[in-house]
């Protein structure tokens, strides 16, 4: 993640309000974890704990660094994924457009959390491995380590034990978390990481057998790196060091004392008091019990919401492309435009979620999804609600669904914006659908949404063939009509592009729709409506095209929205900045926000 | 529309490919405890020595991706350079069973020297995916490098005949489409492109 990939030359105050807050954010964390590791180092550098350093060296310090790194990470780590939480404080910040971007960024915070956690228990279990070792050589000084090897102490104790259950988890969860195998495998990646509890579990018990003890009267019985420990000596009476006017851990100054030949021994002012030990306390459940319980709670009413909101589908829309769509409909329930559910259907399968897009707008009086046919969940689910059968099943045949949600995302923001640019690609069109379908009712009825600033909107559509997503061509070219009959044709601009370029059959079509006074080749053959906006072959010349968004509209704040690959993510973004930086002069900026998924 | 065969997964789970992660996570840890037992005056110095040496191997073993069957693979970065290598190495590469041997053989001397321990046991974890794949009948296929892709300029013949003209196979085709068919129980939309009917 480069740092400072996308600052292109920005002045403080635009880098300030665009990129700055989530930088700042992470410098914040960033910060703790490093004075937090220098703290803790300090603290176990104390006179407290000579006595075990003295086996360990910097053994110890090492190992309770990283150990506080790790209690405040894997207390951090859960917050991001608690979606209802998350969605709640994004709902709490309605007009501070710079926290409700930060939000939006929570699944990498907890991936970043995750690389500091993987990073921290290395150093920790690095530090342990040498701390083992060296208690279990010196049985002399520290008896409770007698008889065992190194080995057998790992397998043997509560430490230990814990530490094995904590770091195996941690392994499993962290290959399968790789990208390419959540990609490929969401299901074996989805049921690893539930690892977790065994994690949480093995982490609070891990300090329970308080193997790192403190000296509770090192200021009476010293204890010396050098010298090893107090030997009580006799007939030298007992006096406490602050009578003396020395230092904890000064040795005394033997020459003035009677009866003691030999001036560089190390001598202990009291001679019956041998030293006293206290058991450390384990306190990484302190650090973890807050997320914890919220995660808990998050997860029970999950489950609460899953057995007591039972939508019924209401209807079930065959779209043929080239990959089969299932549209469903179904109970409505309270949502925003551009937001997302996971969906649940007991009768397909008792465990899985599938998060989908939203495609109806919150003023339809049904909630719907459009699903892809593609893998194995959503055939399964597809041939329940009767999909491939030749007669419609009746709506009570149909199965009942559950969802999760509906959270927000970042293209909840568009109709802040004065201006909106969105561009969906492949796939990522489907967040644009609800989006598109809510600013015609915004558009239509102005005095129902004080809040709608939204005065031209682009909508870039990058789709790969002729083929796919007629469904969302549909909805597009309703668009197109409703805006005519509102008169705001000028509102409402859409680029398509074609990018895959085009077989003979195509370049058939293509020519034959030159001849039909320019409309474009998408069309409804049942309507024989098509699409005004005309079409364009290749990729979009990103630089052109924010150039004249940027010239088209000075002075403002234009919002770029974005679903879809990273590559194009990547570049989007240098664009946005590139611009705002080139269009200073006239205060035209533009934030560029992206999907997540 | 017939249904799919519920019998056919669409994607079922290429254990190998989470080996093949295990296993180099796994090398670079088991480096890691190599690396440390030089430290300190463990008592079997010799095992952080060979594991080094094996975390090694394992690393520029496992390197390489296998292809998969379907869908496309991300290579890791420099693997076309150890792909051919690893190839060669014949049926020790390409069966998840020798695999699955080989790994559990250099973990063992692992397990008897503390700080090889993590490296040792993500290493036998890998060697147990990996038999569950090698029983799935799974097998590591080298993958090709992927060549850049050059743009071929198509070259078709001269124009004989002056604009405006319509491609020959144009009426052929796209005479017949749209209306009626098959969509009759639910509600469908049906998009196709123009057709010169109109």
């Amino acid at each position: 993640m480069p740092l400072f990939g996308y600052y292109q030359g920005m002045t403080a105050k635009q880098w300030l309000t665009i990129e700055g807050p989530m930088y700042i954010f992470v410098a914040i964390w960033m910060l703790a974890n490093v004075l937090l590791f220098v703290f803790t180092w300090k603290k176990y550098e104390d006179e407290e704990y000579t006595y075990l350093r003295h086996m360990t060296h910097k053994g110890l310090p090492t190992a309770r660094g990283a150990a506080s790194v790790l209690n405040l990470n894997c207390a951090l780590v859960l917050l991001p994924v608690c979606r209802n939480l998350v969605n709640f404080c994004r709902g709490q910040f309605e007009s501070k457009r710079s926290i409700r971007r930060l939000f939006d960024k929570n699944l990498l915070f907890h991936k970043w959390c995750a690389y500091i956690i993987c990073l921290a228990s290395a150093i920790h279990i690095s530090a342990h491995v040498f701390n083992v070792h060296n208690l279990t050589r010196d049985t002399a000084t520290y008896p409770p380590a007698s008889g065992y090897t190194d080995i057998e102490a790992l397998f043997t104790t509560v430490a230990g034990g814990t530490g094995i259950g904590i770091t195996l988890s941690l392994i499993l969860m962290v290959t399968t978390a790789s990208p390419q195998i959540r990609r490929s495998y969401f299901e074996l990646f989805w049921y690893t990481h539930h690892l977790f509890v065994v994690f949480y579990v093995c982490l609070c018990l891990h300090g329970s057998s308080g193997f790192v003890e403190r000296q509770v009267n090192f200021d009476r019985v010293p204890f010396d790196e050098d010298k090893g420990r107090c030997q009580p000596r006799t007939g030298l009476g007992c006096a406490t060091r602050d009578s003396l006017g020395l230092n904890p851990g000064q040795c005394l100054n033997t020459t003035n004392v009677e009866g003691v030949d030999d001036p560089s021994a190390f001598c202990c002012p009291c001679e019956d008091e041998l030293e006293e030990l206290q058991k450390g306390y384990p306190a990484t459940w302190m650090w973890v019990i807050g997320p914890l319980v919220l995660y808990v709670l998050e997860r029970i009413y999950r489950y609460y919401m899953c057995q007591t909101r039972r939508l019924s589908i209401l209807k079930v829309v065959k779209h043929k492309d080239s990959v089969p769509v299932m549209e469903i409909q179904f109970q409505k329930v309270p949502t925003k435009a551009g937001q997302y559910v996971f969906l649940h259907c007991p009768k397909v399968s008792q465990l899985e979620w599938h998060p989908f897009t939203l495609t109806s707008c919150p003023e339809l009086d049904y909630v719907s999804l459009h699903i892809r046919l593609v893998g194995d969940w959503t055939t399964a689910l597809a041939e329940a609600c009767g999909f491939y059968d030749d007669q419609p099943k009746r709506a009570s045949e149909l199965p009942s669904v559950a969802i999760d949600g509906p959270f927000g995302t970042s293209s909840e923001d568009l109709y802040h914006y004065p201006v909106a640019v969105c561009v969906g690609a492949g796939i990522g069109v489907t967040p644009f659908a609800s989006l598109i379908q809510a600013l015609y009712f915004r558009k239509s009825n102005p005095g129902k949404y004080p809040r709608f600033k939204t005065q031209k909107f682009y909508f870039y559509w990058i789709c790969p063939g002729f083929d796919a997503w007629g469904w969302f061509a549909n909805l597009l070219m309703d668009m197109e009509e409703k805006m005519a009959e509102l008169g705001e044709t000028s509102f409402f601009t859409v680029r398509v592009f074609m990018t895959r370029g085009w077989t003979k059959d195509d370049a058939a079509k293509l020519m034959l729709q030159e001849n039909e006074e320019g409309d474009s080749i998408i069309r409804d053959a049942e309507t024989g409506r098509c699409l005004k906006h005309k079409m364009n072959f290749g990729r979009p010349m990103w630089e052109k095209e924010f150039q004249s968004i940027a010239d088209a509209h000075p002075g403002n704040n234009i919002g770029v929205f974005f679903c879809g690959p990273k590559v194009l993510s990547q570049e989007l973004h240098r664009r946005s900045n590139q611009f705002t930086v080139q269009c200073s002069a006239q205060g035209t900026k533009f934030f560029y926000n992206k999907e997540n998924f | 529309m017939a249904p799919p065969s519920p019998n056919i997964k669409y994607n079922p789970i290429a254990w190998s490919m989470w080996a093949n992660v295990l296993g180099v996570y796994g090398g670079f840890l088991l480096l890691l405890g190599g690396i440390l037992s030089q430290f300190d005056d463990f008592k079997v110095k010799g095992i952080g020595t060979f594991a080094i040496v094996a975390s090694i191997f394992i690393i520029l073993f496992e390197w390489p991706r296998s292809k998969r069957k379907k869908g496309y693979t991300m290579p890791r970065e420099y693997q076309h350079l150890i792909t051919p290598i690893v190839a060669k190495l014949g049926f020790l590469a390409s069966n998840y069973f020798a695999r699955f041997v080989l790994h559990l053989m250099l973990c063992i001397p692992t397990y008897f020297s503390l700080p090889t321990i993590v490296g040792g046991v993500t290493i036998s974890i890998a060697a147990i995916v990996y038999l569950v794949a090698a029983i799935k009948g799974e097998s590591w296929v080298p993958l090709a490098k992927e060549q850049p892709r050059t743009r071929r300029p198509k070259i078709t013949a001269a124009p004989t005949k002056a604009p405006p003209r319509r491609p020959q196979h144009a009426e052929r085709k796209y005479t017949a489409v749209g209306g009626g068919g098959d969509e009759a129980p639910l509600q469908a939309s049906k998009l196709v492109h123009a057709t010169a009917t109109g």
